[in-house]
């Protein structure tokens, strides 16, 4: 058998085995609502079930027994759906097993059930399409395999593809999204380009957070869109009304209903504390909680599974996944950043593209125009090289109130990706492969996501005065870029191969350790 | 041989091989599962070790009562406690710990081996004869008394005995070391039997289904020796 069809066959017992994993979590592991705000998402779910589409913000209601078939003397109140409203693609899905699960006659268990198995299939489908991405990139088929079910041995991804939430949905659909955007860097083929434009309107549709990729995504098109000028003319046109369709629907939605372009949250807002963004940053731990908050932060209000004690339910309970796991994903982390962050500075087997036999398109313009200029270069490149170093040493600088060693390797990773896109710079300041642009690409975009989520978490802080929004998962939208570039990178460095195996086998060793001996003790010890 | 039955049986005896390593490992914690903690905390605040539990070690912590709604709801389940065990950085442990559960009209004791203890572990010990209605504090008119529990060294040595986690969280119970007012208390939680049939089957299909990818990335990662990479 040709090993690579042997690889592609594995791929999909790993996808069916994630897959079964997550599913059997969902039944038996995860207690109902336990996944982050899982009674609104699953709320929103409910109403499209019930033919309600969609559900208008501050009028979707929560039913109280939406999870267990209520006893005779239970009291069905509602409240208000209080959790951000985002498009619809995911609820949409979420609602088919849902309707078929009623129309089945399913009791209330079985349904929330049904309906969790949405997150467990898009698992599977993730690591598949992560498996592609990385060989679209440049990996080799083998090595892709060793390597894409590493974001599933991440605990918080395997706790949320087990219960009712978007985030694992959006990642499968920004995944695929970026899997046609490498292949069209790569092959410059047009129907790659739209399949691009296609997918990221499904992830303009399925959570706002993404918006940020459509607009990246859709500018990275534009700018390596190949043609002459009415031919990109045109394209350009199709391709932006295909990304943006979604996003301007939602958009116009939201002013037709709330007269708020963005509007997303029934919470009143006012703000309570007057705190510059610089004391923000340097007196709250929010790299740390980024980071750990990625890895593993479970739990919420599925302690409470006792109708006659419901009264003592107040609040989440969560558990924070610490020690050896957590310091291995991070030395892992700050290892990824450093190679990519190297590759830029100082690429290994660039594949410069004489510029004269480059296709034409924005990117090899002016790649060809700075490249003319050398006297120019070699000083810019030098310039934004120690941009980026400064840049790095700022951030780490900044960012130094950090309680472990943990924090302190989790501020270098995202102090160096801060760095990366001034670093990566040079590789648009002369001819070179589409491929070398990805890298910078991915650190923009990544670079773009980390400040919006500190832009908003200084936001929640004025209001609340707590730390709040810090959530890992909202970078997932921006993953798989980045893991496209780290793939290319480490394409090129063939010796690192051999660290892969073990790595992998770390990673899981630590995500199993992690459930069976912290994770589903917690969720029996805190039960009531 | 088949090359399809060629390319799996490397994946299998893998996967086998897998499974007895993390079933090894587990099997104690998976069996183990099935308590819950209805007051106290076992939250690591400011700790520090009690000291080796030795053979002359003791350690008395006042419990806090249980919160009256749970008390009724569970009034007939038996107790049990949880504490978090330290192992001095993973070395091999001997010896015995007897945990006493003292209340106003019953008290019994269970001896706990601690050869299969890990650094950190929650251990559970359950009460089969003090149940919650037990556990109702004693009033006499002038003083409280709380139920309490004890912590002795049965045959412990220094040098391979294992120790608990004392904290300072709010809720710490007062704790007598050795005879003296400790300033951390004793890192506990109170809380009783759960029905995790379903849990425990779920823990092993998940060790299943990650040796199974342990296996298949292995096999994947060693066949480049000799089949051309893709």
């Amino acid at each position: 058998m040709n090993p690579k069809s042997l690889y592609q066959r594995w791929i999909w017992v790993i996808a069916l085995a994630l897959m079964v994993k997550a599913g059997m979590m969902a039944f038996f592991v995860t207690p109902p609502a336990d996944i982050p705000d899982e009674s609104g998402h699953y709320a929103y779910a409910n109403d499209i079930a019930n033919g309600v589409f969609f559900p208008i913000l501050g009028k979707a209601e929560i039913p109280n027994n939406l999870w267990r078939n209520a006893s005779a003397t239970a009291v069905d109140t509602h409240r208000e759906n209080y959790i951000a409203q985002h498009p619809p693609l995911y609820y949409t899905v979420a609602a088919i097993p849902l309707a078929v699960g009623k129309a089945l006659k399913a009791d209330k268990p079985l349904l929330a059930r049904l309906t969790r198995l949405v997150s467990a299939v898009s698992l599977g489908l993730l690591v598949v399409a992560i498996f592609h991405l990385q060989i679209a990139a440049g990996l080799s088929a083998r090595w892709s395999l060793v390597v894409a079910p590493w974001i599933a041995f991440v605990p918080m991804v395997s706790h949320l593809s087990s219960g009712i939430t978007n985030d694992v949905f959006l990642f499968l659909v920004c995944a695929v999204a970026t899997l046609y955007l490498v292949r069209y860097l790569q092959t410059g083929a047009l129907q790659c380009a739209y399949a691009c434009a296609f997918w990221l309107a499904a992830a303009g549709t399925t959570k706002m957070t993404a918006w940020i990729l459509v607009a990246g995504g859709l500018g990275i098109l534009l700018f390596e869109l190949r043609g002459p000028a009415l031919r990109w003319l045109r394209h350009a046109a199709g391709l932006s009304v295909v990304a943006l369709s979604t996003v301007v629907w939602w958009v116009l939605r939201n002013i037709h209903y709330h007269g708020d372009a963005l509007k997303i949250s029934v919470v009143q807002k006012s703000v309570n504390a007057q705190v510059s963004r610089s004391t923000f940053l340097t007196e709250q731990p929010l790299v740390d909680w980024l980071f750990h908050h990625f890895y593993g932060l479970i739990g919420f209000s599925g302690y409470c599974q006792n109708e006659r004690l419901a009264h003592l339910c107040h609040g989440a309970r969560l558990t924070r996944i610490e020690g050896f796991p957590t310091a291995f994903f991070a030395y892992t982390v700050i290892a990824i950043a450093l190679l990519i962050v190297l590759h830029s500075a100082w690429p290994r087997e660039r594949l410069n593209v004489p510029a004269a036999a480059g296709p034409r398109s924005l990117a090899n313009w002016l790649g060809q125009l700075l490249g003319l200029n050398t006297t120019l270069r070699t000083p810019i490149k030098l310039l934004l090289t120690l941009l980026g170093v400064l840049v790095f040493a700022a951030a780490a600088w900044s960012l130094q109130r950090t309680p472990d060693t943990v924090g302190l390797l989790a501020l270098l990773s995202v102090s160096l990706l801060l760095a990366l896109p001034l670093l990566g710079t040079p590789s648009l300041l002369q001819p070179s492969a589409p491929a070398d642009r990805m890298v910078f690409y991915a650190g923009v975009l990544m670079a773009a996501a980390v400040l919006l989520i500190f832009n908003q978490a200084h936001k929640a802080y004025l209001i609340t005065g707590m730390l709040k929004g810090v959530q890992g998962r909202y970078l997932y939208p921006f993953l798989p870029l980045m893991m496209a570039a780290w793939a290319y990178v480490l394409s090129r460095w063939t010796p690192l191969h051999k660290l892969l195996l073990p790595v992998t086998l770390i990673l899981l060793v630590n995500e199993t350790t992690a459930y069976l001996e912290q994770l589903i003790p917690f969720f029996l010890l805190v039960r009531i | 041989m088949n090359k399809h039955l060629r390319d799996w049986v490397p994946v299998l005896l893998w996967w086998v091989v897998f499974f007895a390593l993390g079933a090894a490992y587990h099997f104690r914690t998976i069996t183990n599962y099935g308590v819950n903690a209805l007051t106290g905390s076992l939250m690591l605040i400011d700790a520090q070790p009690a000291g080796e539990i030795v053979a002359s070690f003791e350690l008395e912590a006042e419990l806090l009562p249980v919160r009256p709604e749970l008390a009724e709801v569970y009034s007939q389940e038996e107790v049990c406690i949880a504490t978090r065990v330290a192992t001095y950085g993973n070395r091999v442990n001997r010896g015995h710990v007897r945990m006493e559960l003292i209340t106003r009209s019953k008290r019994q004791s269970q001896l706990i081996d601690v050869r299969h203890l890990r650094d950190n572990q929650v251990i559970n010990t359950c009460f089969d004869n003090i149940h919650f209605q037990d556990m109702r504090v004693k009033f006499d008119g002038t003083t409280v008394q709380q139920p309490r529990l004890r912590l002795t060294g049965e045959d412990g040595l220094p040098g391979s005995a294992i120790t608990v986690w004392l904290t300072q969280t709010d809720n710490a119970p007062a704790t007598l070391l050795n005879g003296k007012k400790s300033p951390a208390g004793l890192a506990y939680a109170i809380g009783h039997q759960l029905p995790a049939k379903p849990e425990k089957w779920a823990a092993v299909l998940m060790l299943a289904v990650a040796s199974l990818l342990a296996a298949i990335v292995t096999r994947a990662a060693l066949s480049g020796n000799h089949r051309r990479d893709a």
